[in-house]
This record gives structure tokens, sequence and C-alpha cells, in this order.
């Protein structure tokens, strides 16, 4: 791990969300957002996945201010609102390579059964729609979406927050997997305080838009 | 006293493919119960059910539900009208996807309360609101609100904690007990969340693959789990050391297509034996009005 951190937040502020939030992220932490709700860890998230721009402050990824969008991915929070139903699993997962026109046709269909299977997800049903898949799986499938273009830093915004029990320990470890061949980088917004405690190695809580305390887990 | 809803051996097939299979249990007046389970072992197709939802000929439903003295299953959509948000309400699970967009909190609470023309209930701080102007916890009030408009006798909620900070879990959890003791509302709420549903509920039917595989108090099931599966999802809850991967089941739940003679835990199980296999065992008692389907636990 090098001593630069991978994300560095310098004073960011926006209206109605955030206020003069500091802080670096390690490569290959997962840093734990908590607080209740309307105290800023969506918003801070959004800006940093480039979906927001701050008023004020800075954000450093790899030292740069702006990065290739791929770089950061978020996953949100309702899996049946993030999918288009119409699509195939298939279609959902290659959807990136086709926009960032990598590979071609066999090897995006490939890409995607690949990681089907690595998320447990069956890859004879890549042919599918994503109504027809449960909660859990439509979830499963956007985690493979985002993890397609293989982003540096990965924001789950509450995403393990509808899997079963099981599923959410087989999905906590897979990132963790990840984590360690990759070495990505995770930001986990999460209410539920066992789960954080399972897997995150700082903690940051906010309250009323600003980090009140922060520590290792 | 006969229970407010008696479901008695009720089986749901989906094009053929059995989604329950003989789910029996009774929910008492102003009892609370939790419905506790992994994604796709029925617990909303079973909360659809209860309220006789499920389109037909897709899904065929065989069994009967129990209520106010009448088989839910054997009535009219006329007759079913004043029961369903009536006198049995549904929590959808996500407000954001169950409130219409484009109207005002208030007029969406006060259209539940005039289809069964009763008065519309108080909805103080957000009633002119609409819902993308509301946090997710005022959403979850809202349709809290319209689920109790009518001052039904059973409220089913389907996942409503989920991704709901703890204050907020803590403050429905209030209302929900509130409403309980004030009324006399019973609810059925459904949950993948052991601690919740440990404070709130006093009976937990646990699910796996459309049957009830074990049931009783919640603070005994989840503290001394008996049926391997539920065993094994307290087990994905330890902590766990740094650098160590989390305790997970083995395997996926089964798919709705699968068929099984025998138990449908056995393939995922650590203790399995020949038998289980063979036949699905029956629920066996357990003291505390405890009982558990599994093989183990047969006298």
């Amino acid at each position: 791990m090098s001593a630069e951190p991978l994300l560095r937040i310098r004073g960011l502020t926006k209206t109605y969300g955030i206020r003069d939030v500091s802080m670096d992220v390690a490569a290959g932490a997962t840093l734990a957002l908590i607080g209740p709700s309307g105290a800023g860890k969506s918003t801070l998230a959004r800006c940093l996945a480039g979906f927001e721009r701050a008023d004020a402050g800075e954000i450093l990824l790899d030292r740069r201010s702006e990065w290739p969008r791929h770089e950061v991915q978020m996953i949100l929070q309702q899996p049946a609102a993030s999918l288009n139903p119409r699509f195939t699993a298939e279609e959902i997962i290659a959807e990136p390579l086709v926009i960032q026109r990598q590979g071609n046709a066999a090897s995006r269909a490939k890409r995607a059964r690949e990681l089907m299977a690595s998320l447990g997800l069956d890859p004879k049903a890549a042919g599918a729609p994503a109504r027809a898949f449960s909660g859990g799986e439509r979830q499963r499938l956007a985690i493979a979406r985002a993890l397609t273009l293989e982003p540096k830093l990965l924001i789950l915004d509450e995403s393990l927050a509808s899997l079963d029990l099981s599923v959410q320990a087989q999905i906590a470890n897979l990132l963790l997997d990840l984590q360690e061949q990759r070495g990505l980088t995770y930001i986990l917004i999460s209410h539920d305080l066992s789960l954080v405690g399972r897997i995150a190695s700082e903690i940051v809580v906010m309250n009323n838009g600003s980090i009140v305390e922060r520590r290792p887990a | 006293m006969p229970a407010l809803l008696q479901v008695r051996d009720l089986n749901v097939a989906l094009n053929n493919s059995a989604v329950l299979s003989g789910v029996s249990f009774d929910l008492e007046a102003g009892s609370i119960t939790g419905l506790f389970g992994e994604s796709g072992c029925g617990k909303t197709t079973l909360a659809q059910a209860l309220l006789n939802l499920l389109p037909r000929p897709q899904y065929r439903v065989e069994g009967s539900i129990e209520f106010d003295g009448r088989n839910l299953l054997g009535l009219s959509e006329r007759e079913l009208q004043p029961v369903r948000g009536g006198r049995i309400s549904l929590m959808f699970q996500d407000p954001l996807l169950s409130l219409n967009p484009v109207q005002r909190a208030y007029t969406q609470v006060r259209e539940v309360a005039r289809a069964h023309h009763a008065a519309a209930p108080q909805l103080p701080d957000v009633r002119d609101a609409y819902p993308h102007q509301l946090s997710g916890g005022e959403r979850q009030r809202v349709t809290l609100s319209q689920a109790l408009a009518c001052n039904p006798a059973l409220v089913i909620a389907d996942e409503p904690f989920t991704a709901v900070d703890p204050a907020r879990v803590d403050e429905l959890a209030r209302l929900f007990r509130e409403r309980q003791r004030t009324m006399g509302t019973a609810f059925l709420v459904i949950a993948h969340d052991p601690a919740v549903l440990e404070s709130l509920a006093g009976t937990v039917l646990v699910m796996y693959a459309g049957r009830i595989i074990e049931r009783g108090d919640p603070r005994q099931v989840f503290r001394d789990p008996r049926h391997p599966y539920t065993r094994g999802l307290m087990q994905c809850l330890q902590p766990h050391a740094p650098g160590a991967r989390l305790y997970s089941i083995p395997g996926n739940p089964p798919g709705l297509s699968a068929r099984f003679p025998g138990c449908a835990f056995e393939p995922r199980c650590a203790d399995r034996v020949d038998a289980c296999a063979a036949g699905m065992p029956a629920e066996f008692a357990l003291p505390d009005s405890r009982s558990v389907r599994c093989l183990h636990y047969e006298r």
C-alpha cells in the first residue's frame, strides 16, 4: 500500500448536503460511512461518483482532480430501480463495455457470463430479463455491472441492505476477495452496524453534513 | 376464540412450480408475527396470497385462509374489496415504488380512506409534500399511514425495515407497537434482520423454499436455533477475525423449478443423513410452543 491515499477529499461542500468534508482513503481500504438519514452520506457519494458537482473543495483520485468516470463506480440501493427490466442479464452486465467500446460481442458475452458465475448467478440465465430475477439476484447483477470496467473505487450505497444474510455474507466475501486480488477500495454506506463491524477497516461517522468521528473498525 | 387469521395447508404454484407448500399458521388478534427467510423462499408470495392478490391462472392457490369467519380464497373480487386495505392492509417494501410520484402525500392517504368510506387520518408534518421531497423514513411513515388509514385488523408489512437507518427502525417499530397496544392491530412483518424481529415480534416463522421450517419465540429461535438452516443464518452474523472471511451457508437457495422428494435444505445441510433426501420431514414440536421441520428432532 502506497503512502499516497487513493482518494483525497479537501473542504468539500455542497449546499443542502455536506459541509467542509476532508478525508483520505487509502488504496485497498474498506471505509464505512455511517450516520442518520440526511447526514450527507449519499451526497458525498454522489459527488465522488461524479453524479453531482460540489460547490467548493477538491476531490483527488490518484492525485488527479479529473479521472475517467468508470474508475469510480457506485452501486445503488434499489436493484429493482437501477436495472432496465427489459434488458437481459447479459446486456446489463455488458452494457458498460459497449459504451466504452471494449471488445466484441463474443468477448463481452463471455465476460458477462464469467462475472455472473463469480457472483453466484447461473450463467445459463444470461438471456433472462432483469425482471425475472429475485431482489438479491438483481443486486448481484448490479454489482457485476459495476465490476465490468474494473473500477478502482467502488461505492456501495446500502447495496447489501436488501440481501439475505447468507447472500450478504457471500457478497461481502466476494468483495473482500476482489479487494485482495485487485486492490479495490470500497466506500460502504450502511445503516447495518453489524455488517459494518464485520467488513469495514475504518468507520467514518457523519451528521448534519460533516464528519463527526473517524476511527478504525 | 378462534385466531384472527387461520392459514391451513396453503399451496401456491406458479406455472406448475411450487412456491408455497403446506403453509399453516395462525395470527392472533393484536399479535406481531415475524416472517423470516431468504429471498425467493416465498415470503412476498405468502403476503400476496393472504390478500388473494395472486393472478390466476398463472398461480394455482389451494388451501384455506380463514379471516373473519370466511375463507378469503373463496371470495369474489367484489367481496374482497372491503377486506383489502380495509380489514387487511399491505405495506410494500419500497415506498418510492408504491407511492404515486405526482400526488401529495396526504392525497394518497386520503384516497385509501375514501375507497373504504373511512375518515382520513392526520398526517401532520409531511402532508403537502410529494414523495420525492421526503426522506426514506418519512415515505415509510406515509405508507404506514396509508396502511393504517382504515384501522385494519391486520397489517402485512413487507420488509419495512430494509435500508432504513437505525433511528428510523426504532421509530417504525415503536409505531407498530403503539398501534398494536392502542388499537389491537395485528402485524405480520416480513424481515430478514433477526435483531428487529427479536425486539418486535412475539412469534417468528422461518421459511425456506416455500415451507415454514421453524417457528417459536424469536428470542429463542434466533439465540438457540434448531433447524440447520436457521443455525447457518445466525452463524453468518457472527463476528470474524480481521482478514478472515464471513461464514456463508454453502450453495444457494433452490430455484422454483427445483423439486425435492425430501428436505429442500438437504443439499446445503451440514447435518444431512441419507433419510433427509428420502421424504419431507414433518414439523416436530419442541418445548415452549416451538417447532422445527427437521428429521433430527423426530422422536
